[in-house]
């Protein structure tokens, strides 16, 4: 955001501080890039330059170790983006050449770790909307997909998004997608990303895949948001968010919450499958405290409340039969019971 | 002090009356729930009939009705002490006082649900008496204290009266509202049948009565955040006379959207207020509440509307800005925003007194159950400003007592539960007393002052899972 590109690397690392002039503005950088770089940072570009050479190379065994190498080389450095990585720099002028490689290249698993390259390459380098790194996971190894880092995994994610709108109008199949969906929600849901993961199901229409990937650490956080998002969302959408956060609550047995819920939802339904799934009687109170405030009018029945005298305890809740009892305590405990006149008022 | 003195001019007893029935409020507002005041439950001496009526007979005519329901709130939801003490009022031979105790009985018990249901039992003779005022308590009563309860008993009773030729035109209306409060959120079929009917058999000259507005609102609230449910009946109130359409129309969007946040209908509103007319149309006063009850569902939404309705005070006729403060008072509830505060306070002193009415109203709304000081001293001072002026002076007044309601152990706010869930029925009696609001000459300071209680449907204990 800053207007001067030149003064923005204060974030980068300490090497850039021997670097005046940092990645942002690359025309201007390839002229002065070779006299500026420190000599780590030379070697290491020369050091690419040589694996892209090599990957061309048509003995197969040498390809293998380059590409390996290369790989590393992105790997280690790919796990967090704060400015772009030196390798990823350094790749950039050749991202052309290796992909027209890639096209000439015979069906094999060599080809495969290629695409993989590409497809984090791609991740920089490739023109927007053009989904490359997207098209080229597909054709990849499939490996561990968080292996290539976060930044990696939420761009496929985006691109996912567009690649998914397309096929919709095209009516074409979405298998391979959602096999990536399924990979990439469960990488977000175990790294505390659940509004990634969520944000990536909505944009693929498919919700319900996300009860399998909730467990007891981070279902709060998930209905949390799924709640949140869905005062913002068009219909049907809205509702479809709070029924799956009704029924992760319910899988968790977050009994209020899901009480809440249900009442959003106005769903009577719901309510009595809370009653039902709860066993807990100090819990009911609770939830009959809560139909009481929102003036819903509920009578509880035996699968409800099995036990006759609690069912007639917990009525009195729902009809506020000691409200009025509970209400005097309390202006007794604050000590306002002293009635007050109109003039007192006007004062 | 100078309101103390008496006026010499042949006013001087209306005025009294006036100030009389506004202390009536006050003191039932703040004192609400505690049992105890120093106006109605003070102990009566010697026998006669009425005697903690010193009190009640210091109103005149409908005041007193206002004043004998003012027990139910001061007894309110304590129902075995609330009945044996209105009791007495039922032996009167003062319709008024009669009509009041009906209306109390309902407030007593708003809220609190009894097998026995001792409401209806009580109530359900009298709404089919000879005597108007007598009626409509009995109606409002039932409303109030089974709102959302979808009893069906009511709605046989109530439907017939909507649906006699010989019903006065306000039974009617009060009928209506109490059927939508009963059904509220229902969809119910049959009772938007008898509503529609009973709007179809009203003549030109009763279409533009005040109270007769209320009965689309009897309607809307079957709907009350029903959304799409509402378009069949919508349909056919395109057929209505002209002269309620609008009003009708306007009137079913905003409670079927109300508490969703629909940023379409919301423009659809806006675009409703931004059509010109000479003196705006009486279809917009609705539009614009429409647009505080649909964006007050997540705090963005109401910051954007707040912003919208001070556009349209700028631009807006006379009907729009009658309606802009109390859309401000729904929004705000409860919840004293200072800029709220200013803008309520500039047009507390607006030209219009209608705007100045509702404005000084909705500085109590915003301020309800909060004690907040710098609302009370604004109300104290425009208490002076506005000493001779007797309707501004009662708005006031009324404002005071809902500032300082239940001693701040009360809100009226329908949100609970992190501001998550809506309460329908505290939302129906806001909305019910708001759409009364916009004619506050016919109703407020006329003689149906008491559809103020219909607020007690939002009154909650304050601690109560917020």
């Amino acid at each position: 955001m800053a207007p001067d590109p030149n003064s923005a690397s204060g974030s980068g690392t300490k090497d850039e501080a021997s670097v005046k002039v940092p990645a942002k503005d690359p025309k201007k950088k390839d002229d002065k890039k070779d006299e500026d770089l420190s000599e780590e940072d030379l070697a290491l570009k020369q050091q690419l330059e040589l694996y892209v050479e090599r990957v061309q190379d048509p003995d197969p065994g040498l390809q293998k170790v380059a590409l390996e190498s290369m790989r590393t080389e992105i790997r280690t450095s790919t796990s967090s983006m704060t400015s772009v990585p030196k390798p990823l720099k350094f790749l950039r002028p050749h991202y052309g050449t290796l992909k027209a490689y890639y096209e000439t290249m015979p069906d094999s698993d060599l080809k495969k770790y290629m695409a993989d390259i590409l497809s984090v390459l791609a991740l920089t380098m490739s023109a927007e909307g053009e989904r490359e790194s997207l098209k080229y996971r597909l054709l990849g190894s499939e490996g561990d997909i968080g292996s290539w880092g976060h930044e990696y995994v939420r761009n496929l994610a985006g691109e996912i998004a567009q690649e998914y709108a397309k096929r919709q109008t095209d009516e074409a199949s979405i298998d391979d997608l959602m096999e990536l969906v399924q990979e990439i929600v469960a990488f977000h849901m175990k790294h505390n990303a659940e509004p990634e993961a969520v944000d990536l199901l909505m944009e693929v229409e498919d919700l319900d895949l996300l009860v399998e990937h909730v467990d007891a650490t981070n279902f709060k956080r998930t209905c949390l948001y799924l709640t949140s998002a869905a005062k913002y969302l068009p219909g049907p959408d809205d509702m479809l968010v709070l029924d799956i956060a009704y029924m992760i609550y319910l899988k968790f047995e977050e009994f209020p919450n899901a009480l809440q819920i249900a009442l959003f939802l106005d769903n009577m339904q719901y309510v009595k499958q809370i009653f039902t799934s709860c066993d807990d009687l100090l819990r009911k109170k609770q939830f009959c405290y809560i139909l009481a405030r929102h003036g819903i009018t509920l009578e509880l029945d035996d699968d409800m409340v099995p036990d006759d005298d609690d069912r007639y305890a917990l009525q009195d809740i729902v009809n506020n039969v000691k409200l009025s009892e509970g209400y005097l305590t309390l202006a007794r405990d604050i000590e306002v019971m002293e009635p007050k006149s109109p003039e007192d008022i006007y004062k | 002090a100078h309101l103390l003195d008496g006026r010499a001019s042949a006013g001087a007893s209306v005025d009294s009356a006036r100030q009389n029935l506004a202390a009536t409020f006050v003191n039932a507002f703040v004192n609400a729930g505690f049992g105890q005041d120093k106006l109605m439950t003070v102990p009566s001496d010697a026998s006669s009939g009425g005697s903690s009526g010193n009190w009640l007979f210091k109103n005149k005519e409908h005041g007193k009705m206002s004043a004998a329901a003012s027990l139910g709130m001061i007894l309110l939801w304590d129902v075995d002490s609330g009945l044996a003490q209105i009791d007495k009022y039922f032996h009167s031979t003062d319709n008024h006082v009669i009509a009041g105790a009906l209306l109390g009985v309902g407030i007593v018990n708003c809220g609190i649900r009894n097998d026995c249901d001792p409401a209806l039992a009580l109530l359900s003779e009298y709404v089919g008496r000879e005597d108007a005022c007598i009626r409509i308590g009995a109606i409002m009563g039932l409303g109030i204290s089974y709102a959302g309860t979808q009893n069906d008993q009511i709605r046989h009773k109530l439907s017939t009266i909507l649906n006699d030729a010989k019903s006065p035109l306000d039974v009617i209306a009060f009928s209506a509202i109490s059927l939508g409060l009963i059904y509220v959120g229902s969809c119910n079929e049959e009772v938007a049948q008898a509503i529609i009917f009973a709007l179809m058999d009203r003549s030109e000259s009763e279409l533009g009565e005040p109270l007769t507005r209320l009965i689309p609102l009897g309607l809307g609230l079957l709907y009350l955040g029903k959304q799409e449910s509402v378009e069949a009946t919508a349909e056919v109130s395109k057929t209505f006379n002209e002269k309620i359409r609008k009003y009708c129309d306007m009137t079913l969007l905003s409670c079927a959207y109300a508490g969703t946040g629909n940023v379409l209908k919301v423009q659809n509103l806006l675009g409703h207020c931004a059509q010109h007319h000479e003196k705006g149309e009486a279809y917009q006063g609705p539009a614009v509440l429409g647009i505080a009850m649909v964006a007050m569902a997540e705090e963005l939404g109401l910051e954007m509307a707040i912003r919208s309705l001070e556009h349209l005070l700028q631009y807006g006729e006379q009907n729009i800005r009658r309606a802009v403060p109390l859309a401000l008072g729904l929004l705000c509830i409860s919840n004293p925003k200072v800029n709220v505060m200013d803008t309520l306070s500039r047009l507390s002193h607006d030209t219009d007194s209608e705007v100045a009415m509702a404005a000084v109203i909705s500085l109590g709304l915003i301020g309800s159950g909060t004690n907040n000081a710098r609302i009370a001293g604004m109300l104290r001072n425009l208490s002076s400003y506005y000493y001779k002026d007797a309707n501004l002076l009662f708005c006031v007044r009324i404002a005071q007592g809902l500032v300082h309601m239940g001693k701040g152990l009360l809100t009226l706010n329908p949100y609970h539960s992190d501001r998550f869930l809506l309460s329908p029925t505290a939302l129906a009696g806001i909305v019910t007393t708001l759409f009364a609001c916009l004619d506050m000459k016919a109703v407020i300071v006329g003689k149906y002052h008491y559809v103020l209680y219909f607020l007690v449907l939002a009154m909650q204990n304050v601690t109560d899972c917020r």
